[in-house]
């Protein structure tokens, strides 16, 4: 119950954040219109490095403790967390090819090492299927979720050690939290997509999650009863 | 208003939230497929050992 509420919430939240971004807020005067796809951006991005945050601290919690509800958090993470990368590429293509003049340049460090970072996930979710057997897979899963992380702050950073086209970090100086130096209503439309979308991202964390449970339910439950028929109904390593 | 700067707006947002409703709702019917397994595997009695 607490679940479809949230998940209404979202997709209302969601809904009014869009039809803000896109018809309240006046266009930026330097970029025009693309600049309404940063909203989306940014909270793409933010939520896309969360993702993989916790499953990063998930697989350094199966390690320690074998607990499966720690694997199903670090799969719930890795598969959202591609999601909203996937997202977060997209609508920076979007916007580079107005405002840059290019839908992608393999030579800006924060493009290349979040293409990096998508691909180091996909490859997390790829080994899962790897094998059948969930203590096997949990800990291959939780090594390499933990080794993906490293890109995470790289990815951040990438805009503070390396020169390229992307801008430096939207909040990266404090001050800059507290006394933005974009439109107040500029402000407003990023801090809604940010509550709408982190809505979005519990909801499908908590359904993640609980599919991740219900599977690891099924294989063990399939293994000690030896009913191996039903093994392909509870879809096991997805 | 450039026409075409509002076509990457759209294929933005359209793509996105497209995207992340598909998802959502491959998920619901995960869950539905996993929840009617693991009811099947409850009731299917355990082999005498």
């Amino acid at each position: 119950m607490a679940t479809r509420v949230l998940g209404i919430g979202a997709v209302v939240a969601v809904a009014g954040a869009t039809a803000f971004s896109l018809f309240v807020v006046p266009a930026d005067l330097n970029q025009g219109e693309p600049q309404r796809i940063m909203y989306l951006h940014v909270a793409s991005a933010w939520f896309a490095y969360l993702s993989f945050v916790i499953t990063a601290v998930a697989s350094i919690w199966w390690l320690v403790r074998r607990d499966p509800r720690a694997d199903a958090v670090a799969l719930a993470g890795a598969e959202v967390g591609v999601v909203f990368t996937a997202s977060t590429i997209w609508a920076g293509m979007m916007w580079g090819r107005p405002v840059w003049g290019t839908f992608w340049d393999w030579g800006d460090p924060r493009l290349t090492t979040t293409a990096v970072l998508l691909a180091l996930y996909i490859g997390y979710l790829l080994i899962r299927r790897l094998t059948d057997e969930p203590v096997r897979r949990a800990t291959r899963a939780a090594v390499v979720g933990i080794i993906a992380a490293i890109d995470i702050p790289v990815v951040h950073f990438s805009v503070i050690w390396w020169r390229g086209l992307h801008q430096g970090p939207t909040f990266g100086d404090p001050e800059h939290v507290l006394n933005p130096a974009a439109p107040s209503q500029f402000v407003a439309a990023l801090l809604l997509m940010l509550g709408a979308f982190s809505l979005a991202w519990l909801w499908l964390m908590l359904k993640r999650y609980r599919l991740a449970r219900l599977e690891w339910d099924a294989e063990d439950a399939v293994r000690r009863s030896g009913l191996t028929g039903l093994a392909a109904a509870s879809e096991p390593g997805s | 208003m450039n026409v075409s700067d509002v076509v990457f707006v759209i294929s933005a947002y359209g793509v996105i939230l497209g995207a992340i409703a598909i998802y959502a709702f491959t998920l619901i019917r995960r869950l539905r497929r996993a929840q009617q397994a693991a009811d099947e595997l409850e009731e299917t009695p355990n082999p005498a050992p």
